[in-house]
C-alpha cells in the first residue's frame, strides 16, 4: 500500500485518477482519498500542515507495510523546470536535525538535498531544492515505517532563470507530476519488493486458534506459543506439520504441550540449519 | 561497489576521503556533519540495508584502542581491539554485527594515522610488556583491504615496534596485500573457518571454505604466520562428526610450523544482541533450538555445548600443542 502527502490538490490531480481515488473524508484542513493500491492525504501548504496531515493519515489507516512518499513541486538553483528529485538528505530552518532516507539502490532520479523552508525563497543554493513540507512530513511519517520506506520526491517548478510565481500554472503542474507517475511507481515497487517477506501460513493461524480453543494460555504463553508456532512453521515440511497437528488431540496439559512443541524445534532446527 | 557515500564534514578534504570518492565517481555524495546521523537513528531496517550497504567516510575521535573483554587473548600480557571500519562485508548469519547496531551500512574511519599513533603510544608505554591488537572485531580487517588500504597503512607500524603484535582476522581470500609483502612475525593472519555445510548456510557472501584454506596455505608457505579460529562451532546433525573431520582437514592442509594461534569458542550471543538478530532472521533456524540464556547470554544448552566444544578442542591438540590453543568460553 502507498501512502502518498502531497500539499495541493494540482499536484495530487494526476496520482487520483491514477490510482482512482475517492474521497474518503478528512482530518483539519487535510483531505484523505482512497485508491486500491493507494492512500493520500492533501495537506496543505507548510511543513506543520504535512506533518499534521501524514499523521492524521497514518493513524486512520494503520498499515505496517506502507510505503511513504511525499510528493510535490520544489525550487532549485539551475535544474530544468519539470527534472525530478528524490531527496538523500532532508533539513529544515526550523529545526536542527539532519534526516537521511535510506534507498538501498541506486533510483532512476537523482539524489538531492532538500530543505524545507518556512517561506517561500528565491534565493537558491547550489546542489539544494527547497521545499515547504518535506521535512514536517518525513518526521512524521518516522513513526509508522523504518527510514528505507520513506521518501520525498521533488519535481522543479522554478528555479534562478524562472523564480517562483504566486499564481503559478496548476495545469502545468499537474501535468509535471503526472509524467513522473510511472517512474515513481516502478520506484515504490522496488522499494516494496525490498522488504523481506513474512512467514507465516494457514497452518499457522488453524493450529494457533485450536490451541487456543483447548488452552487458556497466559499473556506469556501465549508469546511463547505464537514464537514456536511460527518457528515449526518456517522448519516443518507440511507432512510433519500434520504429525504436530496429534500434539493438540494427544496432549491435555498446557504446559507439557508447550514443552512438547519447543522439543519439536529442539530436534528439527539442527536438523535444518545446513 | 557503492551506490551512496556518505562524507562526514571533519573528513571532507582527508586525503584518504579524496582518493576513496574519486574510486566510485558514480556513487553519490552525501555530506553529513556526524556519521551518528546516519548510522545511529533508530527507524532503519539493518536486513533491507545489508542488501546494498552504503559507505561513511568519517573521523574516529576519543578512543581508539580498547582493551579485549576478558578471556579473548592469546597469550601476550596486554590484548586490545581497534575498529577501523564498522559493519562487514559478509552476512554471516551468526555474527553479533547483525544486532550490534542499527544500520547495515559501512562506516570506514579515514584517519588511520591517528589509531596507529594510540597503538605506538600504547606499546611504547610499556616496551618491557607483549602487546597483541585485533583489528577484526567490528569488521573483516582483510575483506574491503582493496578499497581502504588498511594492510598497507598498518602493517609498517608493526614493523617497528617489537613488542607489538597485530591479528588481522579474516574470512577474505585477498591476500595480496600480504603476499606482495615480507612476512612479519608479528603479524597473524586468522581465518575463522566452519565446516563446509556451515559455510554454505550460514556464512553468506563469504568465501567458500575451501579458497579460504587455500588462501591459509599460501599464506603460510610465503612464511606469514597464520591463526585458525574455529569460532563459533555450530550445533547441527551430525555435527561432532563433521567438526571432527573438518579439523583434521585443516591440520592436513597447512604447515604445522606456520601456525601461530588456535582459538575455539562456541556460539553465544549477548541477550540483546540475540534478541535484534533472531527479529532479522525470524526463518534462520540457528536461532531457534537447544539454546538457553545465562547470565546475560544465549548459547547452546550445557551437554550440547560441552559435547561439540570438547570433542574439536580433543581433535585440535591432537594435531597441535596446548601452547598455541586458546579457548574462549
Amino acid at each position: 500500500m502507498l501512502h502518498l502527502s502531497i500539499a495541493l490538490h494540482c499536484e495530487a490531480h494526476g496520482i487520483i485518477a491514477h490510482y482512482g481515488m475517492k474521497p474518503t473524508g478528512g482530518h483539519g484542513r487535510a483531505q484523505f482519498f482512497e485508491g486500491e493500491n493507494a492512500r493520500l492525504a492533501i495537506t496543505g501548504v507548510g511543513a506543520l500542515n504535512s506533518a499534521i496531515a501524514t499523521t492524521a493519515l497514518g493513524c486512520r489507516y494503520p498499515n505496517t507495510e506502507a510505503i511513504w512518499l511525499n510528493l510535490g513541486i520544489c525550487g532549485h538553483l539551475d535544474a530544468p523546470i519539470g527534472e525530478t528529485f528524490i531527496a538523500n538528505r532532508i533539513s529544515s530552518d526550523n529545526y536542527r536535525d539532519t534526516l537521511y532516507p535510506q534507498l538501498p539502490w541506486k533510483s532512476a532520479f537523482n539524489g538531492i538535498e532538500l530543505m524545507t523552508l518556512s517561506a517561500p525563497s528565491a534565493d537558491y543554493q547550489p546542489e539544494q531544492a527547497f521545499d515547504m513540507e518535506g521535512f514536517g512530513f518525513y518526521k512524521a511519517a518516522l513513526a509508522f515505517a523504518s527510514t528505507e520506506f520513506i521518501h520525498c520526491i521533488k519535481v522543479v517548478s522554478d528555479n534562478a532563470a524562472q523564480p517562483a510565481d504566486p499564481h503559478f500554472d496548476k495545469k502545468a503542474i499537474a501535468r509535471m507530476i503526472k509524467n513522473h507517475i510511472p517512474a515513481i511507481e516502478t520506484l515504490c515497487t522496488n522499494i516494496g519488493q525490498s522488504r523481506p517477506r513474512k512467514a507465516g501460513s494457514d497452518w499457522f493461524n488453524r493450529f494457533s486458534e485450536r490451541a487456543n480453543a483447548q488452552f487458556a494460555f497466559t499473556e506469556t504463553e501465549t508469546h511463547q506459543l505464537n514464537k514456536s508456532l511460527a518457528q515449526l512453521d518456517a522448519l516443518f515440511k507440511q507432512n510433519e506439520k500434520d504429525k504436530t497437528d496429534l500434539l493438540l488431540s494427544t496432549d491435555s496439559n498446557k504446559k507439557r504441550f508447550l514443552t512438547q512443541l519447543q522439543s519439536a524445534i529442539d530436534h528439527s532446527s539442527a536438523r535444518n540449519i545446513c | 561497489m557503492f551506490d551512496r557515500i556518505y562524507i562526514e564534514a571533519a573528513v571532507r578534504e582527508h586525503p584518504r576521503t579524496l582518493t576513496l570518492i574519486e574510486h566510485y565517481p558514480k556513487a553519490e555524495r552525501i555530506h553529513c556533519e556526524r556519521y551518528g546521523e546516519i548510522f545511529n537513528p533508530n527507524r532503519q531496517n539493518f536486513r533491507i540495508q545489508k542488501q546494498n550497504p552504503a559507505l561513511i567516510l568519517a573521523e574516529k575521535p576519543g578512543t581508539r584502542v580498547l582493551p579485549t573483554p576478558p578471556g579473548y587473548g592469546l597469550g601476550a600480557d596486554r590484548h586490545y581491539y581497534f575498529s577501523h571500519m564498522l559493519n562487514c562485508l559478509y552476512d554471516c548469519r551468526y555474527c553479533f554485527l547483525q544486532g550490534m547496531y542499527q544500520s547495515a551500512n559501512y562506516i570506514l574511519f579515514v584517519n588511520f594515522e591517528d589509531f596507529q599513533a594510540d597503538i605506538r603510544a600504547t606499546a611504547e608505554n610499556q616496551p618491557d610488556q607483549q602487546h597483541f591488537f585485533f583489528s577484526g572485531y567490528d569488521c573483516d580487517s582483510l575483506a574491503m583491504d582493496g578499497v581502504t588500504g588498511f594492510a598497507d597503512s598498518f602493517l609498517p607500524v608493526f614493523e617497528n615496534l617489537p613488542n607489538a603484535w597485530l591479528e588481522l582476522r579474516t574470512k577474505s581470500v585477498n591476500i595480496k596485500p600480504l603476499l606482495s609483502r615480507t612476512p612479519h612475525p608479528n603479524v597473524v593472519a586468522a581465518f575463522s573457518l566452519n565446516p563446509e555445510p556451515i559455510a554454505k548456510s550460514v556464512e553468506h557472501r563469504a568465501p567458500p571454505l575451501p579458497t579460504r584454506i587455500n588462501a591459509l596455505r599460501k599464506l603460510a608457505e610465503a612464511g606469514w604466520k597464520v591463526g585458525l579460529r574455529f569460532d563459533p562451532l555450530i550445533h547441527f546433525e551430525n555435527c561432532v562428526k563433521i567438526y571432527q573431520d573438518f579439523i583434521d582437514h585443516v591440520f592436513d592442509s597447512i604447515p604445522e610450523e606456520a601456525i601461530h594461534s588456535i582459538t575455539l569458542g562456541s556460539f553465544r550471543s549477548p541477550k540483546n544482541v540475540f534478541k535484534k538478530m533472531e527479529s532479522l532472521h525470524p526463518e534462520e533456524p540457528l536461532f531457534m533450538g537447544n539454546l538457553e540464556l545465562q547470565n546475560g547470554m544465549v548459547s547452546y544448552n550445557k551437554p550440547i555445548e560441552t559435547e561439540l566444544f570438547e570433542s574439536a578442542k580433543e581433535r585440535i591438540l591432537s594435531h597441535a600443542s596446548e601452547d598455541c590453543f586458546f579457548p574462549c568460553q
